[in-house]
């Protein structure tokens, strides 16, 4: 692909940071570097405490680095970023506000014209088929629109960068799989870089331009892995023998630094 | 919201059952009215002064309610200042713990010291008897934010004064209603116990000083009037729950817990 011409959006350079604990000091994620190319779909993919959310968070200044830079759009990250939409695991909807009010928030808190961020939260809501749901609260609503509300939320100021914490890892199987393909027709038509942190190896594949396959203790990158699938990626291209060659392959990696072994003595 | 019409009729229907019961045990077991008058006798006593009671009960109801909505504003207020400042917290949060350990009835007489017989001392007890109830149910709700939400915050570049108006405070409002709704009972105990000790007037003055003329009846008939104004300030402020946090209550009693 043409990933290495285009300019990087995000650059991470000899990243680490270091937790203090009353037991010593635990190395969260070794020396780290990273390029994001504008508009690329990336995944952070490894077993619990590779430091692929410790990653994210640092990205997403809620955390600071012991040691390393990260630069975006060309300039050194100074606290949170302009152009951030962050997605968490769980949806972080406000029990006390209706769908399109949590959707609306990033305008209440980054002082937008409401009235012009009316139509275009209304707008996404539709487009990701809750529409209809807008004036309901959140615990009328199922898990899976939930979380598509809450994507919309991460879209509404249309921020350039999205970064997504296991978004779908609390769904099921069938969710899981059309939130799949909705974040895949959506990030098609608007080219975001995305920074998605998953632990299922067959979603990083299906969704990725690139997986950085990343190991725990100390949480550091063993490899890059480019995925070439040619999009809209259906759900059957699971079945290609492509897909299930790389699987094997990012599998053997886990096993080979210990990534199973360690889960099931953890 | 279906469960509010058929709510409501119930205790109406209890406090009446019971206060047949309690008529029919009077009149067949003839006990001396100067020990347990019937619910007959405390109406018509109810009814032969309504100006004695009238006046008594709104004296008691506004001193209660004066010194409860003082423990609110004051409580919540502290109850942020103590989330928000370490500093704040060991000065305050500690001490009012400590301090709640001490049966507040027994600091009755210091303020009838402080702020003499009127109604300032039965305010001041209605307010200091809530308030630990509140600061303590305040702080945790306060506290028990779920972190992504700050961090969401955070990443919208959230201020301070936003991230407590639009995520803090509003999350823990069921916590404060579950400390308004313990306040309000005991800022009724506040004001009553500051009528016991000196007051002359208000319904724990009339309990007293009937006490004392072996006026069993109109003792009664004061703490009927009390039970009253108590059950109504409760449902009164889980009515005020219901409106201000439909989200929270709906989803309680859907999910069935808690």
């Amino acid at each position: 692909m043409s990933d290495a011409a285009a300019p990087a959006h995000v650059s991470i350079a000899g990243l680490s940071k270091t937790y203090k604990s009353p037991r010593g000091d635990v190395l969260a994620l070794s020396t780290l570097d990273l390029e994001l190319p504008r508009g690329s779909f990336i995944s952070l993919l490894g077993p619990s405490g590779c430091g692929k959310s410790t990653l994210l968070k640092i990205v997403s200044g809620v955390e600071k680095p012991s040691a390393g830079s990260i630069s975006i759009g060309g300039r050194a990250m100074d606290g949170t970023p302009d152009g951030l939409g962050m997605v968490f695991q769980r949806d972080v909807l406000m029990d006390w506000r209706s769908i399109l009010n949590n959707v609306m928030l990033p305008v209440e808190f980054l002082n937008l014209p409401r009235s012009e961020y009316l139509p275009k939260a209304r707008d996404l809501l539709n487009l990701f088929g809750i529409g209809e749901f807008a004036d309901r609260y959140p615990w009328e609503l199922s898990g899976g629109m939930r979380q598509r509300a809450s994507i919309c939320r991460a879209l509404l100021t249309d921020p350039q960068l999205l970064l997504m914490d296991e978004p779908f890892g609390a769904l099921d199987a069938f969710t899981r799989d059309e939130l799949n393909m909705e974040l895949q027709k959506t990030w098609m038509r608007t080219r975001k870089t995305v920074l998605f942190v998953t632990h299922s190896i067959p979603e990083a594949i299906l969704l990725s331009d690139k997986i950085v396959v990343m190991a725990a203790r100390p949480g550091r990158v063993v490899e890059v892995i480019d995925v070439d699938f040619p999009r809209p990626r259906p759900l059957s291209v699971r079945e290609e023998p492509e897909f299930a060659r790389m699987t094997r392959y990012i599998r053997e990696i886990f096993e080979s630094t210990g990534a199973f072994a360690a889960r099931g003595a953890a | 919201m279906s469960d509010k019409p058929n709510r409501q009729p119930p205790v109406v229907l209890v406090f009446a059952a019971l206060l047949a019961i309690w008529e029919i045990a009077c009149r067949v077991l003839h006990p001396s009215p100067l020990v347990l008058p019937s619910p007959s006798m405390i109406f018509a006593e109810l009814i032969d002064d309504p100006e004695l009671y009238v006046g008594n009960s709104w004296y008691t109801l506004s001193n209660t309610l004066v010194g409860f909505m003082m423990a609110v504003v004051i409580g919540v207020l502290l109850a942020i200042g103590i989330v928000y400042s370490r500093l704040l917290e060991v000065l305050l949060y500690t001490p009012l713990v400590a301090l709640n350990a001490i049966p507040k009835i027994a600091l009755a007489p210091v303020f009838i010291l402080w702020l003499g017989t009127g109604p300032q001392s039965k305010i001041g007890m209605a307010f200091l008897i809530a308030i630990f109830a509140i600061v303590i149910d305040a702080v945790l709700g306060l506290r028990t934010v779920d972190p992504d939400m700050l961090a969401l915050g955070r990443t919208l570049k959230g201020s301070q004064l936003k991230m407590l108006l639009k995520i803090r405070f509003p999350g823990a409002l069921p916590a404060i209603f579950s400390g308004m709704k313990v306040g309000i009972a005991l800022s009724l105990v506040g004001t009553i116990t500051g009528e016991f000790v000196a007051s002359q007037k208000g319904l724990g003055y009339v309990i007293m000083s009937s006490q004392g003329a072996f006026e069993t009846t109109r003792v009664f008939a004061a703490l009927l009037i009390l039970s009253v104004i108590g059950t109504i300030l409760f449902y009164f402020l889980e009515w005020a729950e219901h409106a201000a946090l439909p989200w929270h209550v709906s989803q309680r009693s859907g999910a069935g817990g808690h």
